[in-house]
């Protein structure tokens, strides 16, 4: 079980909250469960409404898209990341490859965050603008 | 930077009477022409070379090459006049000579200006250099006058290389202690967006926009007539006067009459004449004015009209005609007119200055060159002029609603106030627009304006799909007896939007002559949506119309409703539609029923009721109002229901601000809800919780100050008091680079995840933590200084010091240096210089005495802090330094208030003595 800094610990290197100040990133720790997925599972399927975002804390998960392999998500990898932060339904399927340990954040807990600390709003604005800034210019 | 642009100025107006008297009487007024032509051919080469030489050598180093040049050249050229050389192409090399000399100093001037002000000081600082040249060009004018008939033509030039000299020093000055360190960063910058960036040719640019090509014909026409007008002037002045140095004296006195002139135009007429007749009227003022002096000139030829059609011209050209074209430039998208801007300024400039050439040629040709027959050419042109600035105007319209839709246009980028110098006309045209954003802009100020013409819009405006619009439509009604819009608001009783339903009742209600009755009926409608409209119109008019107010009891109106609401039987549309009511026209004998209304679960419902609430400044209401507080879909409405209390209960406010009893989320708000507030007595009680041990509710103590003194600089807090606040800031900066220092120093040791393990990690979360904290620190000592300097001045500091570009910096440290006191500012200026961590460490030591030498005691001293989240970071990292040592008190952590610190202890806990746990 690991305590919200070691959540922490893992959270800052998400992309999208890497301009969040840690001390608010703890607010999305608290939110954030640990899960475990055996051998085999599917954690979603493509065409599922995309409701929580999952950071691989232990094993491997592999992502793909009617039968091709799309990636495999390794210890610190992120996947399902813009379910956060749109409506659109999953892309790809995650299955566990083997027993995995992983960090789930769910989408309506961490809107209610972004309400309440603007910090956290302000950090995920301030990457989803240079990462718009960098397509444009 | 002041004094340069006063000697080139002044050199160049003595220079420029000296070439036109020269080649008047060595040559005749019959070259000036050919003069011209060469002048068209032989400047663009110029600058062609010149942007070429700019690409390659250093602007300190070509700034001082070209200044040398011509300091010789100015030598060589009196040289050879003292020796009575008067060969035919010297006369016309220095006449062209003079206009690059000109073109090239006064660029040079703006460019190194640029180097040295950034944008801020820049818009402080250019009219006052501005003044510099204008001071200067009247100097150099009555120089000229007064001393050419004494040291004759050729010796006035000795005054122009002093001059340069002179600015020689000047520029080497401005450079080493202003311009050379920014130079190097910019070019930088340039360079990285040069490669980003295609570079299409600016002629095909100018066709991107027709609007563009108006104001290049305009400018266009403008120096053809000027030349022609400058040629006519010549040309009369040497048919008048035959001395050289006579000559030399009227050029130097009607060009400084010229610079005093275009003084007084921007100063007294052109702000007035642009707001009083737009910016297309203001532009026929040149053309204008040249029509009438050129009649005179047609009528009475003589050298006092050609002076005053020259004075008038050149006068009105460089105040009232550049700010009109600097505004009909505006709605250009700044991208092409950046682009565009240096094609006009020279290109457009040096082809119309040879096609002056041409005409006067083909005069000359056809013997039509005199006084009167020139003067009707000026007439003609002039008046194709005048077209040319009509035509432009629809393009300009067109061109506003473009960025006005874009929101391209920003007010305070313009130096006039743009809706003032709009004519009602534009607005008028915007009128038949299908864009929603110009529709509503358009009918907002027309209201404003009280523009009559209005009324007739407003029958077909009444049948737009637009609420935002149909709203505006219906209020714009209410005042305009004459327009009968019955038909439509019946119509729109039953429209989708509530707030057009509303619209449409209240019209309907302001007039009829029954009004009691009429909102009776519609009150007693089967329709819910309609009952709950003439609820919303009853409380407006309610407030609004004073014959309503007498003729109708809102109490018994809403005495049904407020039944139902007080028995629990009402629908959300009642519910929504009462709380609204109340909030508009708040009825204290109604407060049982906005109780209930408050506690309702609808958000929207006990927002609107909670501002009724405190409309009604019910002292009942305040718990149940700051309780509710905790709501962050209530939260807005909250708060400012609790400020229309106003000071009557800041004292509770500020009681529950510092009780830590009270919920933070409570707390945290209070601090906003004072600031709304906004009195002195807040101000004081707000600055008296600045020592409030949390730091994120002192951060809200403080912006909540920083939002009322920007609002109010009156507002004043005890100086001492925010010293000592200022103080504890900065020592706590100190303290935290010190702790800093020690954690980085064992960080680097480790190198690595791999070698350090787990304390790596907890270790580099730690300085994370500790640099992030660091950042808030020096926000919240910037903004404390806020509230004892400008807050506006405090900000920018604060911005140069954190940013990244040195001379951003430089500015913030000059600011700081000028306004802070000497204690205060040898503490922070070290901070805003970006000194080593080692040397901000000694700094701290000297200073505080603070006394960290290790990591171990900067850890104990964050443990033993205000700051929970450094305790937590610091209580993590001890866990994998000192995991044997059984030393460590963790029972106070153990029961901390704060949920992670309390988990972290317990898991250290866990780790450290796992039999005690267990």
């Amino acid at each position: 079980m690991l305590t919200t800094v070691e959540k922490v610990i893992f959270l800052q290197d998400v992309d999208v909250f890497a301009k969040i100040p840690l001390e608010d990133l703890a607010y999305i720790a608290m939110i954030a469960d640990e899960v475990s997925a055996e051998a085999g599972r599917v954690i979603y399927s493509e065409g599922d409404v995309s409701d929580s975002m999952y950071l691989v804390l232990d094993g491997s998960i592999r992502l793909h898209r009617g039968g091709v392999e799309v990636m495999v998500a390794k210890p610190r990898d992120v996947f399902g990341t813009w379910a956060l932060f749109d409506n659109e339904t999953r892309i790809v399927t995650a299955t566990s490859v083997e027993e995995s340990s992983l960090l789930r954040v769910d989408k309506e807990d961490f809107l209610d965050l972004l309400s309440d600390h603007s910090k956290i709003t302000e950090g995920v604005l301030k990457v989803l603008a240079a990462k718009l800034r960098n397509l444009v210019g | 930077m002041f004094a340069y642009s006063f000697l080139v100025i002044a050199s160049l107006t003595i220079v420029k009477p000296v070439r036109t008297s020269l080649l008047l009487t060595k040559q005749g007024p019959e070259t000036l022409p050919y003069v011209f032509l060469l002048i068209a051919f032989v400047t663009p080469l110029f600058v062609v070379l010149y942007n070429m030489a700019s690409k390659r050598i250093r602007l300190n180093r070509l700034i001082a090459a070209t200044t040398i040049a011509s300091i010789s050249s100015l030598l060589l050229i009196w040289f050879l006049l003292s020796i009575g050389y008067h060969a035919v192409w010297f006369i016309y090399a220095f006449y062209v000579w003079v206009t690059i000399y000109g073109l090239i100093t006064t660029t040079q001037f703006w460019l190194l200006a640029n180097y040295v002000f950034n944008a801020r000081e820049a818009k402080r600082l250019f009219s006052v250099i501005g003044s510099g040249a204008i001071a200067g060009g009247i100097l150099g004018g009555y120089l000229t006058s007064a001393l050419a008939p004494t040291l004759h033509t050729t010796g006035m030039l000795h005054f122009c290389y002093v001059f340069l000299a002179i600015c020689l020093v000047l520029q080497y000055l401005i450079w080493m202690r202003s311009a050379r360190a920014t130079y190097g960063e910019r070019l930088r910058r340039q360079e990285r967006q040069r490669s980003l960036q295609e570079d299409p040719s600016p002629w095909g640019l100018l066709f991107q926009s027709r609007l563009v090509v108006y104001i290049a014909a305009i400018v266009g026409i403008g120096v053809v007539v000027g030349t022609l007008i400058d040629y006519q002037f010549s040309v009369m002045a040497s048919e008048s006067i035959s001395d050289s140095d006579e000559m030399t004296a009227f050029f130097g006195f009607w060009m400084s009459n010229l610079s005093i002139a275009s003084f007084f135009i921007q100063i007294l007429a052109t702000s007035r004449i642009l707001k009083s007749f737009g910016v297309n009227t203001a532009l026929m003022f040149l053309p204008f004015a040249i029509i009438v002096g050129a009649s005179t000139v047609m009528f009475f030829p003589t050298l006092w009209a050609a002076s005053a059609l020259k004075v008038g011209e050149g006068g009105l050209k460089q105040s009232l005609h550049k700010a009109g074209l600097e505004l009909l430039c505006l709605p250009v998208p700044m991208k092409l007119k950046n682009r565009v801007k240096v094609l006009i300024d020279v290109a457009i400039d040096n082809l119309a200055t040879g096609l002056a050439g041409a005409v006067i040629l083909v005069l000359l040709i056809f013997d039509f060159t005199g006084v009167r027959e020139l003067s009707a050419v000026i007439f003609s042109l002039s008046v194709i002029w005048i077209y040319l600035v009509y035509r432009a105007r629809a393009d300009y319209l067109n061109a506003f609603r473009q960025a006005i839709s874009k929101r391209a246009i920003q007010p305070e980028d313009i130096s006039y106030e743009i809706y003032s110098s709009m004519r009602a006309d534009h607005l008028i045209g915007l009128l038949d627009s299908n864009n929603e954003k110009q529709l509503l802009m358009a009918l907002g100020y027309l209201e404003n304006m009280g523009d009559k013409r209005l009324a007739s819009h407003l029958v077909r405006l009444a049948d737009n799909s637009s609420s935002g619009v149909l709203r505006s439509v219906y209020r714009i009604a209410r005042s305009s007896p004459s327009v009968d819009l019955t038909a439509q608001a019946y119509s729109h009783l039953a429209h989708g939007q509530a707030e057009v339903r509303v619209a449409a009742t209240r019209y309907l209600v302001r007039r009829s002559n029954s009004k009691k009755e009429l909102i009776s009926g519609f009150l007693a409608s089967s329709d819910v949506r309609l009952r709950s409209a003439a609820i919303v119109s009853a409380a407006k008019e309610w407030v609004s119309d004073n014959e309503f107010r007498a003729s109708v009891d809102l109490k018994m109106l809403f005495g049904e409703f407020c039944a139902m609401v007080e028995t629990d039987s009402y629908s959300h549309e009642i519910g929504l539609a009462m709380a609204e009511a109340l909030s508009i026209a708040p009825q204290i004998e109604l407060s049982r029923c906005i109780e209930v209304l408050l506690q309702s679960e609808s958000h929207v419902v006990a927002s609107h009721a909670a501002l009724s609430a405190g409309r009604t400044r019910d002292e009942r209401f305040v718990d149940l109002l700051i309780l509710q507080l905790e709501n962050k879909y209530r939260r807005k409405s909250i708060r400012e229901a609790l400020s229309e209390y106003g000071e009557p209960i800041t004292d509770r406010l500020s009681a529950i601000l510092c009780n830590n009893e009270v919920s933070y989320r409570i707390r945290f708000e209070i601090p906003r809800v004072l600031s709304m507030i906004g009195t002195q007595k807040c101000f004081l009680l707000l600055s008296d919780s600045l020592g409030l041990k949390n730091v994120k509710l002192r951060y809200e103590v403080i912006r909540a100050l920083n939002r009322m003194r920007t609002r109010d600089d009156s507002l004043k807090v005890k100086s001492k008091k925010l010293d000592r606040v200022i103080w504890a800031e900065i020592q706590s900066y100190y303290d935290l680079v010190s702790v800093l220092n020690c954690v980085e120093g064992n960080h680097a040791i480790e190198q690595t995840p791999s070698t350090g393990g787990q304390e790596f990690v907890a270790r580099k979360l730690l300085i994370r933590a500790l640099i992030e904290k660091l950042t808030d620190n020096l926000e919240r000592i910037f903004r404390l200084l806020g509230l004892k300097h400008s807050p506006k001045d405090m900000y920018h500091a604060y911005l140069g010091v954190t940013s990244d570009a040195s001379d951003q910096r430089a500015n913030a440290i000059e600011l700081l240096e000028l306004v802070l006191k000497p204690g205060m500012k040898s503490a922070l200026i070290p901070i805003a210089e970006c000194a080593s961590r080692k040397e901000l460490v000694e700094f701290g030591s000297s200073l505080f005495g603070l006394k960290i030498a290790s990591e171990t005691a900067g850890l104990n001293a964050l443990l033993g802090g205000d700051d929970d989240w450094l305790r937590t970071t610091a209580l993590y990292l001890r866990w994998f330094k000192e995991p044997d040592s059984e030393s460590h008190d963790y029972t106070t952590f153990e029961s901390h208030e704060n949920l992670i610190v309390r988990e972290t202890a317990v898991r250290v806990k866990q780790r450290v003595l796992p039999s005690t746990v267990a």
